[in-house]
Formats: structure tokens, sequence, C-alpha cells
């Protein structure tokens, strides 16, 4: 079956099915921001997310073309260029890992892959019950999950049930930002709100140089300096996970919150 | 002719005494805001020591210390300097819709950002200050080279930064589409929030308005005389382009700075000199010293008030300071008496290079290339094993992708160039563009809510929020106008009010980072990508009908230019005919912004390549504009189809940087 995915959350649930598509919108920005489940080399680059290539699309004749319900909006020509079915990947009120599974099931039905995403659905499952268990031996405080920007001043801070405050409610974790986020369970936010729960733990996303400079720019910070958390040496910085993920990201942020917060317990005492 | 002599005024001991009066109460507000602010930090209060020697160990004291108190400063120095720094360049410019953004100083900041965070990242090691500064001193080093040539002519000015700030723009709007989620940091400073965590961006802000207001005070006398004619200050033994140069560059300090230590904090600098004018101070040195206030006032205002009202959220004052400054300029707008706005050149609009072109060669030329850019457009494709020429049954299978996005370019490049040339004619003014009727920003102030909240739409029913805004927004303005024989300088202000709000919208939604306004950020780059074929017979009916009744208006778009004593004196009912033509071009802007969204650059450029090509005559400069809208168009809709298979260019960034090039040609040649 020759599949296309015009969203990123739609490309990694595909290829959790173990599928490979015919066509992706977007392979470096795939690369970068999701990673696994790898994309094999095969696949090819129909364009950007906004304005995949209907020119292209039309001779790759895909069987199915997959996008997200916000990209059909300016879309509608796609059904010029193959059979088209949209998803709803914007979690909003649902809590995300619910959504994404669902999102998964719906597509193994549409390819014949049901007993495959079932099976993945319990392995989440599986992944999030057993970090829950594992971090449950310490009594950690809340935790702030954000990524800093270059200035030094501000920060991304996720929260609600969004990928990364769902995994968060899931494992068992307090998330210290109990403040309004948006549908992708985001907010940009100034670095002083680090300071509404001082006892709070920091878990920050490293996306390489970017935060090796904002880095820098907090040590010239007085109120970051003085945070009881990075006095204290709360402070861990994770691999990037993509916040608008699948159970695969999920899983995958799971077993390094595991990893790497029961490193941290013993420090607190 | 320049100054308007005015009759029966109340004559006042001071007539700017008003402005300070309201400044001053702003900046109260704004204090007043900011202790509450203080206060609510810590339920058990702080203690004074915040101000000089906060506590180390005490978090709420360090964070009021580090964080609240020097953004209050910020907020106060940098609403001061740009507001300086509007007044200088509206009256260098003499034009009342200049403000630092005019001169692409912030577009100059926010491109080299972008290349940087792409890119070279190493060069963002001593943190985004230099970079910003280097990208807005680039920029302007450009402007004033360009405009050199043509001894700093105010028009020219606005000019050259106006294309560059398009070009600029559309660049960085084509990598943010491309890479929305690796530019966080970029999103984040572009929204301009004054939150601080050290005190050197708020001293380094604190000099430079200072230092600018030292100079501006120099410079007081030779302000004035710069708002007069070329021949005024000829005739004092001043060469107008050297002394023009001079006050262009005190002016770019403060707003270099602002977006150097804080980011983009637009229509600060506008809303505080317009405010300025519009309260009583008149006189230049009166307005460098209230227009500073107002303007500090307004963005401490709007910073500490946002603060207050919904500290959760952390809404960047920078991008929001529109939702006060733009209706009070309105409500101000409302009340002014005429000629009170701001003085415009006569003649404003025209650049002359000399040679005329008869139309009917000029014609007969736009013709001939309008058949080839067709051709290219339905005929050549890229196909992934390389150039394909569609013929017989491919040709027959393409058409239903192509002709649409053929059409759609050409109808809306059509609409356009001629909507953009009647405003510029109906206003006489260089910066007016067909979007500052207020008929685009309506569509995107409607349609950023709806894509946030609602769930996803389908083109008809955007296209239909889209109808909706447009028209209300086209009522109020017309609504507004109609209490001044619709006046174009109020038109202008308050279309440019409502602009800035729909901006400020979108500066914040995106700040937000919600990966569904990328779909706006696409239609609002002037796409034909979701054009449907069903579309089609409609937009052609439009723009031709667009063409035919240009002729109907000629004489009037001849005859509005040269002010009313000419108008009236010629016998043009002046209201009427103000509306008719503001009526044609709202309602194909608004279809125009239908079918490709909000696009400036045609609209705006189109009709001075035509007049800077040696064109002559209102109609046909008018019909010209748009038939050059809708050929360049056309051509940057193929070239942004095949330029980077299989990824698509929208043909609004490509027409911007086409036309950016040619007028950047025009004005080198010579």
């Amino acid at each position: 079956m020759r599949l296309v995915t015009l969203n990123l959350l739609l490309t990694e649930l595909v290829l959790t099915l173990e599928l490979t598509p015919q066509a992706i919108a977007n392979i470096p920005l795939y690369r970068r921001l999701v990673a696994e489940p790898d994309l094999p080399s095969s696949v090819r680059d129909v364009g950007s997310l906004q304005e995949p290539n209907l020119e292209y699309l039309r001779i790759l004749s895909p069987d199915l073309i997959l996008a997200a319900d916000w990209q059909a909006a300016t879309q509608a020509n796609l059904s010029l260029a193959g059979p088209v079915q949209t998803f709803p990947t914007f979690p909003g009120r649902t809590p995300a890992i619910e959504h994404a599974t669902a999102i998964l099931l719906a597509i193994a039905e549409l390819v014949g892959r049901e007993s495959l995403a079932h099976g993945v659905a319990e392995a989440c499952g599986e992944v999030l019950r057993e970090t829950r268990a594992r971090l449950a031996a310490f009594s950690l405080p809340p935790i702030y999950v954000c990524r800093f920007m270059e200035d030094g001043r501000h920060m991304a801070l996720f929260g609600g049930r969004g990928l990364v405050g769902d995994v968060l409610f899931r494992t068992g974790l307090v998330n210290a930002w109990q403040g309004s986020v948006n549908g992708s369970g985001v907010t940009s936010s100034p670095l002083r709100r680090l300071a509404d729960v001082p006892e709070a733990a920091i878990v920050h996303f490293d996306r390489g140089t970017e935060t090796e400079r904002a880095m820098q720019r907090l040590s010239d910070n007085p109120v970051w300096t003085a945070l009881p958390a990075v006095r204290a040496g709360r402070v861990v910085r994770l691999p990037v996970v993509y916040p608008n993920g699948g159970l695969r990201t999920a899983m995958r942020f799971a077993a390094l919150l595991g990893d790497r917060l029961s490193e941290l317990a013993p420090n607190d005492g | 002719m320049a100054d308007v002599v005015r009759t029966g005024e109340r004559v006042e001991s001071w007539p700017a005494g008003r402005a300070v009066v309201v400044a001053g109460m702003l900046v109260l507000a704004g204090s007043a805001l900011m202790l509450l602010n203080l206060s609510r930090l810590a339920p058990g209060g702080l203690s004074w020591s915040v101000f000089l020697a906060p506590d180390p160990e005490n978090i709420d004291e360090l964070v009021a210390h580090y964080s609240v108190l020097p953004r209050f400063v910020v907020a106060l120095a940098a609403g001061a300097g740009l507001g300086l720094s509007g007044t200088i360049l509206q009256q260098v410019l003499r034009n009342p819709l200049a403000e630092p953004a005019t001169l692409g100083l912030f577009s100059g900041s926010r491109a080299a950002l972008v290349v940087t965070m792409l890119w070279l990242p190493e060069m963002l090691g001593a943190g985004i200050a230099p970079v910003a500064m280097a990208g807005a001193v680039g920029v302007l080093g450009f402007v004033l080279l360009l405009a050199r040539r043509h001894d700093f002519s105010p028009l020219f000015v606005i000019l050259s930064g106006l294309v560059l700030s398009l070009c600029l723009e559309a660049f960085s709007s084509m990598m943010i589409l491309a890479h929305f989620e690796e530019l966080g940091s970029l999103l984040v400073w572009q929204a301009g929030s004054l939150e601080q965590s050290t005190w050197r961006p708020a001293t380094v802000l604190c000099l430079v308005t200072l230092a600018t207001l030292v100079l501006a005070s120099l410079l007081g006398r030779l302000l004035t005389i710069l708002g007069l004619d070329s021949d005024m200050t000829r005739s004092l033994g001043l060469s107008p382009g050297l002394a023009r140069g001079l006050a262009l560059a005190v002016a770019v300090g403060p707003p270099a700075f602002v977006a150097a230590q804080v980011g983009i904090v637009g229509f600060i600098g506008l809303a505080g000199a317009a405010l300025a004018g519009s309260l009583g101070a008149r006189r230049v040195t009166d307005r460098l010293v209230v227009a500073p206030l107002l303007a500090a006032g307004l963005l401490v205002v709007t910073d500490q008030g946002l603060l207050a009202l919904v500290p959760g959220l952390s809404i960047p004052a920078g991008a929001v300071t529109a939702l006060l400054g733009a209706p009070l300029l309105i409500w101000l707008v409302r009340r002014m008496r005429t000629g009170q706005v701001g003085r415009v050149d006569r003649h404003p609009i025209e650049i002359r290079l000399g040679h005329i072109v008869p139309a009917g060669r000029w014609l007969l030329l736009v013709a001939a290339l309008a058949a080839a850019v067709i051709a290219l457009a339905l005929c050549v494709g890229r196909i992934p094993e390389g150039w394909q020429v569609a013929t017989g049954k491919t040709f027959g299978d393409l058409l239903p992708l192509r002709l649409p996005r053929l059409v759609a370019a050409m109808g809306a490049g059509i609409m356009l160039g001629i909507a953009g040339s009647q405003m510029q004619r109906l206003t006489g003014n260089a910066m007016a563009s067909p979007e500052l009727l207020g008929v685009s920003s309506g569509a995107v102030l409607m349609l950023i809510p709806a894509a946030v909240f609602l769930p996803a739409l389908g083109r008809s029913a955007m296209m239909a929020i889209a109808a909706v805004g447009a028209f209300a927004f086209l009522a109020v303005a017309l609504r507004i106008g109609r209490r001044s024989a619709y006046a174009p300088d109020r038109m202008l202000l308050t279309g440019l009010a409502l602009t800035a709000l729909a901006g400020s919208l979108m500066a914040v939604a995106v700040y937000f980072g919600d990966r569904r306004i990328t779909q706006i950020l696409a239609w609002m780059s002037g796409s034909t990508y979701s054009v449907r074929p069903q579309e089609v017979a409609g937009i052609a009916v439009i723009a031709v009908s667009g063409i035919c009744a240009v002729p109907l208006v000629g004489r009037w778009l001849e005859v509005l230019p040269l002010g009313d004593p000419v108008a009236r004196a010629v016998g043009v009912p002046i209201e009427r005919a103000r509306l008719a033509v503001m009526a044609m071009a709202a309602g194909l802007t608004g279809a125009a912004t239908l079918i490709v969204g909000p696009l400036s650059f045609v609209g705006l450029m189109a009709p001075h390549i035509v007049r800077m090509s040696g064109l002559r005559g209102a109609a046909v400069q008018t019909v010209g504009a748009g038939l050059l809208g809708g050929v360049l168009l056309v051509f940057a809709d193929w070239l942004g189809r095949i330029l980077a298979f299989p990824w698509q260019v929208p043909a609004g960034h490509i027409a911007t940087v086409l036309g950016g090039l040619y007028f950047i040609w025009l004005a080198v040649r010579r």
C-alpha cells in the first residue's frame, strides 16, 4: 500500500506500525524533531507541511494520503492527488497518550494492522507503569519541564495533558507548572516562573549548541543562580523529545525520565 | 505651501500642556500598576532593600530587584526612545506614517537572527544583541547608501526602507514557515517581551535614550527646517541631504538598541508621535518632549497592566502595544480637525526619473510579458527526474492543478495593483497600500481566533470568516471616516491602527507557539496553493471588472492627489469621489485577500514601479499597475513552484523579492 503522511505525528505513528510510507512532508524536520522511529532512506520528501507539492503527489499517485485536520483547511486540492484521510492531531482537552492511541488504532484499521497497534499500546502502558513504580520508590519533588530560549530570559514550559504533561502524569510525577498551555501542551514563559515552586526540580530539553548558549546566558542571571533547584543541583538535562509526538515518543520520554530522575533522587536527601 | 494656515484656533499658553498631562497620567498609572505587581510578588511584603540591595537568599527579593524593577525601567526607556525616534522620523520623512519599522530596522534584525540561528549558530556566542544590532545597522546602511544617490529625499528613503523591509520580512517568514519549531527563540524575541533578569538592558536603553534626546535637542532647529521644503533648507545654507542623513542617523539609535536588548517593539514609536500631534503638540520642539513621554507611558501601562491582569500568561508587551495604542489612536483620529494629523508632501507619490514611455508601447510590452509567463506557468514544470514541458495528455492532466493557480495569481495581482494605485492617488501618500483600508487586517483578526479556538476549518469556512472580518472592519473604517468626509490622512491612520492590531494578535498567537498558526502564516504570505478549480471563473470576472471600472474613476484619480482646493476648483465632488474610489479599492483588496491572502508588496510597489518605468496618466498608470501586478505574481508563482522542487515557495514572497530587486535596480540605474 502506497502511503503518504503529511504530518509529523502521523508519520511517527505509521512508522510505529512498521509501515514505510512512500513519501512524507518535510523529511529534515522529522529527522530533527522526532528522529525515532527511524525513517528509511527510500522515503521521498514532498515539501512543506503547509504546501505539499501536488504535482509531485500526482506522479507518486499514493493509495492513501494521511493529513492533519488543520492542514486540510488550506489543502482542499489534496484530493486531486489521491484519496485523503484526515485526523485531528492536536489533542486539545483529551490526554495526549489516549489521543495518540486512538489515532494509531484508526490508522491501523485503515491498513489492517490492528493487532500490532494494540501491541504497541500495551507496550506503552507497560513502560509507563514500570516507570511509575520505579519512581514511586523515591519521594520526588514537583517537576518543571522546559526548554530554555537563546535569550536566557524565556523558556518553553510544558504542562497540561499534552504529551510531555501526560507522561509526567502517568508516571506519577507532579508537574510544577499548573498554568495554561496551548493545544500541544506548551507555553512561552519568562524564566522567573521557575521561582514559583521553590522546592521543584527542573527537567530541561537539550537542543545541543542552542541549549549550551542558553545555559551560558543563564549563568549570568541572578534569579536563575539563586533558584533552590539550581543551588541544590536539581537540574536535569534530557535529550529533546517531540512534544506533539506519539506512543514511541512517550515511551522514550518515560524511560529517560525514569533513568535520570532516579539518579537525581539520592542527592535530594 | 507646506504649512497649513489655521485660523480661529484657541491660543493656549503652551499648546502641548494637555499632552504632557495625559502622558504624566499614563506614567503614573504605569507606576501604580508596577507597585501593585511588586506587592503581589510577596504577600508578606517586601523590604525597601529590593530597590538597591536585595537579599541574595530571598528569591522574591531577587525577582523584584532583577526582574520587576528593571522591566519597569526598560518599558520607560524603550518607550521614550521609540517615541523620540518616531517623532524625528516623521519630521524628517515628512510622513505621519513613518516609524522605525519604515526604515526596515526591525526586519533587518529579524532576518539577521534567522540566518544566524539556522546556519551560523556559532555567531550567537555573544548573545542575540550583537546580531540583532548588526542586522538593524546593516539595513540602515543599505537604505542610506541607496538614498544618497537621491540626496536622501524623504520619499526615496521611505520607499527603499519599505522595499527592503518587505523583502527581508518575506525571507524571514519563509524561513519561519519551514523551520517553525527550530526558531522558538526567534518567535519569543520578535514578540518583544520586556521580561528582564539583569539591569544591563535597562542601563543600556536609558543611556541610548538620553543620548538621543541630547542629540535631538541639538538638532531641534534643524528638524523644524527639515519639516519644511528643501528650498528653505538650502536658503539657510544647509545641504538638505546631509541634514536629513544626520537626523536619520540620530533617529535609528533607540530602535536598533531596543531590537538588540529586548526584541521587536513596534507601533509605539508611531503611536507616541501621532498622539502627541493629535493632543495639540505641533511644534517640533514640543513634540520631541511630549511624544517620548506618551510613548513611555503607553508602553509601561500596557506592560504592567498585562502583568497585573493576566499574571499567569505573561503576554509580551512589544506585540500588544497596539491593543492599547490602536483604539486610543482611532478614538483621537475621530476627534481631530482636518489638517491636524500631520503634514504630507505635496505630489509625494511621484519620483520622476526623466523619461516617459508611450502608453501603447508600454502596454504592448506588458502583454508580451503576460503571454510569456502564462505559457511558462501552464506548460513548464519540474518532476523528480528533471524538467518537463507539458503537452498533450500531460498538459490536460496538469491543467486542473495549474490553471487555478495561474488565474488566482493573475487576478489577485491585477486587483491589488489597481487598489494600490487608487489608494496612493486617493491619499497622496506613497506609503499607502491597499491593506491600510483595514480590509485585510479585519480578515486576519477574525481568522486567528477561529484557527485557534474552533475545530479545523475548510477553505470555504475560512473564506466566509475572512469575508465577515473584512466587511466588518471596512464598515468600522468608513463609519469613522464619514465624519471627516473620508479625509485620507485619517483613513490611513485608522487603517494603520487596525493593521497594527492584527499584527499584534498574530505575534501573540505565534509567541504561544501554536502550530496551527503556520497555516494562517502560509495564507498571509500570499499563496495560490489552496485556490480551487471552482473559484477560477469568479476571480476572472472580478479582475476584468476591476480593469473596466478604472476609466470610470480616471478623472478623479487624476485630480484627487492634487489636494482638496484644486479638486474643488475643477468641480470634483470630493466626498463622493473619495467614497467611490475607496469602496472600489476596498472591494478589490477584499476579494484579493480572500483568494491569496493579504499581500502588501504588489499593492504597494506595483504603482511605484509603473511610475518609475515611465508611464504617465492616472487611469493608464492604475491599469498598468494592475497588469504589472498580475504578471509579477504569475511569474513569482511559477518560480515558487520550480525553485526548490518539491518544496514550494509562496508567490507573495517571491514577488516581494523580485519586485524589491527591480526597485533597487531602477534606483541605482540613474
